[in-house]
């Protein structure tokens, strides 16, 4: 078989014919972005919940504290990897690898601005649910290998919530996608020119949040790191940096998550007065302040909770409202 | 679209939804046995209504014809006789019984697609929708200890492995003819015959429905199923899915065309073995079930010898087997239902004096018996007669020789079960009590199988012409 | 203007890439079949079906292949791990193989697979159906609509099967406990 023949090796590998620079640059960008968003991210934590808990939060480390986060960076690169004995050597080593890999992929097809997206796919919203499966499986992975209790049972019930809660956001995007009649990020930017989709589709959107919180591990569905009962979960054995690539990828995923529902729910780059990229990047972040204002106002659910929450709540009515807006768009 | 022509599969799906309702809440058992009886009895006369019908539907994946709908006739008295030969259905767990019905007729349903369908994939799915029922059905068995869940299991392995060997041909078949529509493959399968990759992709499909009818290399399951499932389960997983196999067996063998030598060849084989096997296996058993289950080992191989014909004469015969085979076995369960007294395995010394304890029980079993063996004037007698002659005049001579020999050794264990019955006394054993409608059932079966040994002619015509739509 | 395929001929890189999907899903099979812990079965079964991802890539369906990664790799196999996590431990010996069985395994297998490869390397497989753009998503819908209509109805109604029949024999199972 001639693999030069076969259709769309043109399209898969078109990116090799494009600028040299542009595709260094877009490395660059996500290679050096992921980890100082993180940094920023974490401190942006740290200062929200301590203002919502009536107390300053770190102070210690440059003007009002804002190196921590860099600093603490450095001291997990610094520490010791440890490996515990009795573990399964392999999978251990491979877990915090390769949970980072949809943490790099997902920004591939997300598009920031009109002219900003590394690569316009016709699966891009598919691209992403697809490789955060590869995060469960990584989860699974390090809660196994590390051969204690506390992180196979953070792993398990990762499992058992991942699954749960990916139906009502796979079925919460399909209302959207059946709208825009794509799954390319940029068209379903460009049909909210006039009018957002969280103005169609409130019921979607506030279900799709709530999913991608319970996906990220985020609280008030933190059942996979429960400290108080589990220690830290999933990622209990895990030391210095490997401990942070699981990190890492935590905060990675929410900024993800959060420029999905942008993309699906608050129209992109559309807004008065400032250039696209802000717009979107102030959404953004908006969200991200949405979801750690939950978390600190919040308690954590019981498990039971969590999981009838997704199969008899949420499932149903993101059923509904995908049923609702098939109904609607027939008739129109 | 015309919805009539789907009336009897979507009887039965209302059937099915109607038992589901039934589990949701409690319901008496002599309800769920009433409403199975009368919506099974219904069933028969909506597929006998629908037997002259044709027609295509869903894009011509779904062709309804006489060969069709005489299969589904088949199916559905299959699964009446079932229901009433079961009665109390002492072997199923009182509070799952109307598990047990929706799954049974929703394989039924499986069935009947299957015979339906004129497009690989959708016979694939077809035949999964049956085979997942019986899946579901084999453990449901009220005998604690019993190996139901080993059964069940092996059933489910044995079965994956031979789905997956039917798809793998199904994409050498769609490779060569590039289309899952049986219409197109016709068209372009006579050509390709010569080609090893065409028979041996149309000859690993076919292995999905050895499986189903048990044909030798395909066999390892059945003594098992038979002995770990309840004897009412049984009764309908050792004959339904039969049927349902010697009809898709007819239809994507006669995609071949007449010219196909290496796939007879490979047919005569596997008949053969399988005859010999399942006679000299079933010589030494004990357990009346798994003697049944080796018996319709052979039964398979016999009724290759129609279908390896590749003629209307051959096809006809085969169908007429299947068809006897049906009511023969249905008869020897029946017998094997009502002397279980809660529901466990019968050997033969359970038979012992069945004469003096039910005289027409033992009757009814010495018929079912030496029709499974083949003497005239049953209808198993009448059924291997028009397969041999088939196979005869297509030169199969070295092949009908076996068939007889086998057949000759047949009868010996055949005669034993009879012997245990009239010869041997009852040593105390109880006499087994019958409600009027398993006595009509004996009757019934007494008389069918009789008839059609006597008078087959009406049948094989009508076979006969059903196989036209199908031969090209 | 610089370009990466001034340095690398694209050409080399697909033909990589290519290999490296093959690999991977053959390598996978390999630890699906051989490991002895069931969780690195699994694993390799979870890699193999990334290979394939790849190569429905390679075939011009993107849909499929992020199907493919979304089902088998995010769903399925996850599902068997999750399983057999929850379920006790069997700490069942290993049964030895007889030697004669293996070797007789091993030959009727290479056998065949001599004779499968021969068989599809000397048959005339026709043209394939050659894609002119990416039409995965909508002419499969529209197939799924149309030609496998009754497939796809019928899918449902074995999925509902599957699952009810599986919460039944949950609950046999458990009335023994």
């Amino acid at each position: 078989m001639n693999i030069t023949q076969l259709p769309y090796i043109k399209d898969i590998f078109a990116f090799m014919g494009s600028d040299l620079m542009a595709a260094v640059i877009g490395l660059l960008i996500i290679a050096v972005f992921v980890p100082l968003n993180v940094a920023f991210l974490v401190l942006v934590e740290r200062k929200v919940a301590g203002h919502i808990q009536l107390r300053p939060g770190p102070m210690e480390v440059g003007p009002h504290g804002i190196l921590q986060t860099l600093i603490d960076a450095v001291k997990l690169l610094g520490k010791e990897m440890v490996t515990p004995g009795m573990t399964d050597k392999v999978l251990f080593f491979l877990a915090p690898i390769l949970v980072v890999v949809p943490a790099f992929v997902g920004w591939v097809p997300i598009s920031f601005s009109p002219i900003m997206q590394i690569r316009e796919m016709n699966v891009g919203v598919l691209l992403i649910f697809s490789f955060s499966s590869i995060s469960i499986l990584s989860i699974l992975m390090a809660g196994w290998s590390s051969n204690n209790k506390y992180s196979l049972i953070g792993a398990v019930r990762a499992v058992a919530q991942n699954v749960a809660y990916e139906i009502p956001l796979l079925l919460s995007t399909m209302s959207v996608i059946i709208m825009t009649n794509t799954f390319r990020m940029s068209e379903i930017v460009n049909a909210q020119s006039s009018v957002w989709h969280i103005l169609y589709q409130p019921v979607a959107a506030i279900i799709f949040i709530i999913a991608t919180t319970a996906e990220c591990n985020r609280a008030p569905f933190d059942l996979v790191e429960a400290e108080s009962e589990l220690v830290s979960g999933f990622h209990t054995e895990y030391t210095g940096m490997r401990f942070s690539l699981f990190f890492l990828a935590e905060y990675t995923n929410m900024v993800i998550a959060a420029s999905m529902a942008t993309v699906l729910f608050l129209g992109g780059w559309f807004g008065p007065f400032f250039p696209g990229l802000i717009w979107f990047v102030i959404k953004v972040y908006f969200l991200i302040f949405v979801v750690m204002w939950v978390r600190w106002t919040y308690p954590r659910l019981r498990f039971d909770q969590l999981m009838n929450f997704a199969w008899k709540v949420l499932i149903p009515i993101a059923l509904v409202n995908l049923l609702i807006t098939a109904i609607v768009l027939k008739v129109i | 679209m015309n919805f009539l022509l789907f009336l009897p599969e979507t009887f039965l799906l209302l059937m099915a939804l109607i038992f589901f309702c039934q589990s949701l809440w409690k319901s008496s058992a002599a309800l769920n046995q009433g409403l199975a009886f009368f919506l099974s009895a219904l069933g028969v006369i909506v597929c006998l209504l629908n037997l002259n019908s044709s027609g295509e539907l869903f894009y011509k994946a779904y062709r309804v014809d006489l060969f069709s709908q005489l299969f589904k006739c088949l199916i559905s008295l299959g699964l009446f006789l079932v229901v009433v030969l079961g009665r109390k259905f002492k072997g199923i767990t009182e509070g799952l019984q109307p598990e047990f019905f929706m799954f049974l007729s929703l394989s039924s349903l499986g069935l009947m697609l299957m015979v339906s369908s004129v497009e690989l994939l959708t016979i694939f799915i077809a035949m999964e929708l049956s085979s997942y029922s019986i899946y579901v059905l084999i453990p449901i068995r009220n005998q604690v200890g019993g190996n139901q869940m080993e059964a069940a299991i092996k059933y489910i392995i044995f079965g994956a492995a031979a789905t997956g060997v039917m798809l793998f041909g199904m994409s050498y078949v769609f490779g060569v003819t590039q289309s899952t529509y049986l219409a197109d493959i016709l068209q372009k399968m006579p050509l390709l015959i010569k080609e090893p990759v065409a028979v041996i992709g149309l000859l690993l499909v076919l292995c999905g429905f050895f499986f189903k009818l048990a044909v030798v290399p395909f066999h390892f399951w059945t003594p098992d199923i038979y002995q770990g499932g309840a004897n009412e389960t049984v009764s309908f997983v050792a004959t339904m899915p039969k049927l349902a196999g010697v009809a898709l067996l007819l239809r994507l063998v006669s995609l071949a065309g007449t010219e196909a030598i290496t796939l007879v060849q490979v047919l005569v084989l596997l008949a053969a073995v399988s005859m010999t096997f399942g006679n000299l296996a079933a010589l030494v058993q004990k357990d009346l079930k798994r003697l049944l289950a080796y018996s319709s080992i052979a039964h398979a191989g016999y009724v290759l010898l129609g279908i390896l014909t590749l003629n209307s004469a051959g096809f006809s015969a085969a169908i007429f087997h299947i068809s006897a085979y049906l009511l023969m076995n249905l008869a020897c369960f029946l017998v094997i239902c009502a002397v279980s007294r809660e529901g466990e395995n019968v050997t033969i010394n359970d038979l012992s004096g069945l004469y003096r304890r039910s005289p027409l029980l033992a009757f009814t079993l010495a018929v079912g018996a030496f029709a499974l063996a083949g003497i005239p004037p049953t209808a198993g007698f009448t059924g291997k007669l028009y397969l041999f002659i088939a196979a005869l005049n297509q030169g199969h001579l070295a092949l009908v020789i076996i068939a007889a020999v086998n057949t000759a050794i047949s009868i010996y264990y055949y005669l034993n079960i009879v012997r245990s019955a009239y010869g041997q006394d009852p040593d105390g054993l109880p006499a087994v009590t019958l409600s009027l409608s398993n006595r009509l059932l004996n009757y019934g079966f007494i008389l069918a199988i009789f008839l059609m040994g006597t008078f087959p002619a009406w049948f094989i015509d009508l076979a006969r012409t059903a196989c036209k739509t199908i031969i090209s | 203007m610089t370009t990466i395929s001034d340095f690398i001929p694209p050409i080399i890189v697909a033909q990589g890439a290519f290999w490296l999907m093959v690999a991977l899903t053959l390598a996978g099979a390999f630890i699906a079949v051989t490991l002895p812990k069931i969780l690195h079965n699994i694993l390799g079964l979870a890699l193999s079906m990334f290979g394939v991802t790849g190569i429905y890539l390679f075939l011009g369906s993107q849909f499929v292949a992020m199907m493919q990664l979304l089902i088998y790799v995010g769903a399925i196999c996850i599902t068997y791990i999750f399983a057999i996590m929850l379920s006790p431990p069997q700490e069942l010996d290993q049964p030895k193989k007889r030697k004669t069985k293996v070797i007789a395994a091993l030959i009727v297998s290479v056998v065949a697979f001599i004779g499968m490869i021969q068989m599809i390397i000397s048959v005339n497989w026709g043209p394939g159906t050659t894609l002119t753009r990416d039409w995965s998503i909508k002419t499969l819908g529209q197939q799924l609509l149309t030609r496998y209509f009754l497939v796809f109805e019928l899918i449902s109604l074995l999925l509902a099967i599957a699952i009810i029949g599986a919460i039944m024999i949950a609950g046999i199972g458990q009335k023994r406990d």
